[in-house]
């Protein structure tokens, strides 16, 4: 019954890709929105609901949920970002995955088709990062212009929209057999602070989607559409609007400048690589940490010739991707992990700043399960011989967690254009370094331990440790400041330097905090919403 | 043998015509011995041959480590008089930083645990949606724990400890 009602309202709903535009390329009156995951899609729907057209670039396709893979790598190859790349610094990354040091989606919808949906919040202190830790050598680290109570009611309302587990009355999900593990474990060390989230799937029917089938591929899609993205909410609401013009399979190659020094529009490339121009009132990039940095430096102009925006010399600068790392677990007794939503466990007792450990910052232990093809490629990279092919005979026995801790910002942290690679389109491609802060190895060295403990604890009988995955939480490479020298938008993501350009997803964070990053993009991206509205109604913008 | 291995005509010629039976089981018995499991059959790991091989008539780069890595293999010897997994793994742990070692074993790996018969054999069923997932079909069978709470602590955590260090430096 509840699911004839979902499937109905989702029909309902969604009206499949748009076959043509609505608007003229020449309408000086649309705002232009770069992206559509979490970031984009919300800015989008909300601009619509204050009457504002917009024109929504996706360099991605359209993919319907019915025709999402339940098969890892099938799955990747569909859905991912596979533009080339380049890695340098010390992080392993740049070692096992040089020409894919991240992880993103490149489809409507964005990396949210790929995200496994653990929401938790900042905490207070996060935002004072510099405040609280005090000075840290080789870092950047600044506070937040904002505090928390300027993100409660974004916070709020992502919340609503992604119908997190445990908040705003929606009930927990269940506990599969590798939460039990880790759980446990948990338990047994002392930890008291461990829950199935918060969590982006549905537990029971919510706003048309239907409770989890615990089927296991929420990260490849999620075929139910018991997981929220965009792709099964903001966007078909967006396209219902009817104020909503979605370009998928353009890629936006440039953002253009009037005399008046403020933004007129952007070029793009379709999918056939033919550029065509867009005119815009405003515009807000919103293309991931990476992509966005990547495009504003590609946006230079006499008088932006560092790049747009970028007079602070900060575009791209401070690149964060979050402490992480693996740790394996294998049991004489089946778990069989890969039953259920693969993350649907967190546990926040390491979350507190407790600098007696040795670092500062803190970090989440956060339940993982994976395909045996991704297990095989993630569990040792690089790995060979009898011990690595005994650990895969023992994928039904292992159980996983992944850590998610603060990393430190960084200026030599950054995102760069490449003088020499270029990508399909002739643009030069991202090169991200990285070098991991002394801060950043003490965290991921404690957090071994730490989970070592936890599943000796539940009667581990082999634990290994691994590097970090390809980095799915890209933040901080335009971030927000009050002042122009410091960074690059202020505290509503609008860029210093012009006036009418809005940047709308991780980049701005001045700090990593050690949350998973999206419903904290999603609340800053609400209170940015609200301010451009104020600001169109105003006449300012 | 060895020297037919250096022949730079039948070089030529394999480059040209692909790679003989001899040489798909040279390598499908080196992916066997970079992940061994003595209970799997030979067939996945002829797969995975097969899917390299192809690649590699994309691919010259690929299809030159191949054929260095093969002739590297008979020169030491390996192959002569039947073949101990123990000398090839040696072998294989002396080029393991050469550009054979790193392009066939990145791929083997990849293709390997993506064989169907080898999830068959680990015991990994790959998609659920179809049976309705595992809602119904044992998500939370296991028994040997026991069952832990789901919702939240209700009290709050201490998400600052206080740095008794710092602040005695601050009160300096
Ligand atoms: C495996 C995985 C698991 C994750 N799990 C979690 C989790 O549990 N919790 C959490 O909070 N976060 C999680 N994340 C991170 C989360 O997916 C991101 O934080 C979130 O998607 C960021 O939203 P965004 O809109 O800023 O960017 P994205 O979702 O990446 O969207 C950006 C979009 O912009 C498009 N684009 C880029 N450049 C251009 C261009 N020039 N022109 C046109 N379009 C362009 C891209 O194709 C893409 O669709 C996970 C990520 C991964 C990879």
């Amino acid at each position: 019954m509840m699911k004839r009602n979902t499937d109905e309202l989702w029909n309902e709903a969604s009206r499949g890709e748009p076959e043509s535009p609505l608007f003229d390329s020449n309408d000086v009156d649309v705002a232009v929105v770069i992206g559509t995951g979490p970031a984009g899609a919300t800015l989008a729907l909300e601009l619509a609901r204050a009457g504002q057209r917009v024109v929504l670039f996706e360099a991605g396709p359209w993919i319907d949920p019915a025709s999402f893979i339940n098969d890892d790598r099938a799955a990747f190859e569909q859905m991912s970002w596979t533009d080339p790349r380049e890695a340098t610094g010390t992080w392993q990354l740049a070692r096992d995955f040089p020409g894919s040091p991240a992880w993103m989606g490149k489809l409507v919808g964005g990396t949210a088709n790929l995200w496994t949906g653990l929401t938790p919040r900042f905490k207070a202190h996060e935002l004072r990062a510099s405040e609280t830790y005090g000075r840290i050598p080789d870092s950047t680290l600044i506070d937040w212009p904002i505090g928390l109570n300027d993100l409660e009611n974004g916070y709020d309302q992502a919340e609503r929209a992604v119908g997190a587990t445990h908040r705003q009355g929606r009930p927990p999900l269940p506990a599969n057999n590798n939460y039990k593990v880790v759980a446990n474990g948990a338990a047994r060390i002392g930890y008291t602070h461990y829950a199935t989230g918060p969590y982006a799937v549905n537990a029971e029917p919510y706003d048309c989607r239907p409770a989890t089938i615990q089927d296991g591929f929420a990260s490849q899609g999620d075929k139910q559409r018991s997981k929220w993205t965009p792709l099964v909410s903001e966007i078909p609401r967006a396209l219902a609007s009817g104020l909503v013009d979605l370009r998928t399979r353009c890629h936006v190659t440039r953002i253009t400048l009037g005399a008046n020094g403020r933004a007129d529009g952007v070029v793009f490339a379709d999918a056939d690589g033919i550029l065509h121009r867009q005119r815009a009132r405003f515009i807000s990039v919103a293309c991931n940490a990476i992509e966005t940095a990547r495009l504003l430096l590609l946006s230079s102009t006499a008088g932006h010739q560092n790049g747009l925006a970028n007079g602070s010399d900060q575009v791209g600068r401070n690149y964060m991707r979050h402490t992480s790392g693996v740790i394996y677990a294998e049991f004489e007794q089946p778990v069989h992990m890969y039953r259920g939503e693969p993350m649907a466990g967190l546990i926040a007792d390491e979350s507190r700043h407790d600098p007696s450990r040795g670092f500062v910052g803190g970090y989440y232990f956060e339940m993982i399960s994976q395909g045996l093809a991704s297990f095989s490629q993630f569990n040792e990279p690089g790995g060979w011989g009898v011990e690595f092919a005994s650990r895969m005979e023992a994928y039904t026995r292992t159980s996983a967690l992944w850590i998610c801790g603060e990393d430190l910002p960084q200026a030599t942290n950054r995102v760069t254009l490449s003088d020499s690679a270029t990508d399909a389109l002739g643009l030069p491609v991202p090169v991200v370094h990285y070098d991991d802060h002394s801060n950043d190895i003490a965290m991921r060295m404690h957090a071994y331990d730490r989970a070592e403990e936890l599943f000796s604890a539940v009667g581990a009988v082999r634990i290994t440790t691994a590097p970090p995955l390809p980095s799915g939480h890209n933040l901080g490479t335009a971030r927000m400041s009050l002042d122009a020298e410091s960074g690059v938008v202020d505290p509503y993501g609008r860029a210093h330097e012009v006036d009418n350009l809005f940047i709308s997803d991780g980049s701005v964070f001045p700090t990593s905090g050690a949350a998973n990053p999206t419903l904290t993009i999603m609340s800053l991206v609400y209170r940015q919403a609200a301010h451009i509205i104020g600001a169109l109604r105003s006449g300012e913008l | 043998m060895l020297s037919d291995s250096l022949d730079p005509h039948r070089e030529a010629l394999r480059r040209q015509s692909g790679f003989d039976s001899e040489d798909r089981e040279t390598l499908m018995i080196v992916a066997r011995s970079m992940y061994p499991h003595d209970r799997l059959s030979d067939d996945p790991y002829r797969r995975v041959v097969d899917a390299i091989l192809d690649e590699g008539e994309r691919d010259a780069e690929l299809t030159d480590a191949l054929l260095d890595g093969l002739s590297e293999l008979r020169r030491a010897g390996l192959f002569t008089l039947g073949w101990r997994e123990n000398d090839i793994v040696d072998h294989l742990k002396s080029i393991a930083a050469g550009p054979f070692f790193t392009a066939f074993r990145s791929r083997v790996v990849w293709h390997l645990y993506n064989d169907h018969e080898v999830w068959e054999f680990i015991g990994y069923p790959g998609e659920s949606f179809s049976q309705g997932g595992y809602l119904h079909r044992g998500f939370d069978d296991l028994d040997w724990l026991p069952s832990p709470r789901v919702t939240e602590n209700a009290e709050p955590m201490l998400e600052v400890v206080a740095d008794l260090e710092q602040e005695e430096d601050a009160s300096r």
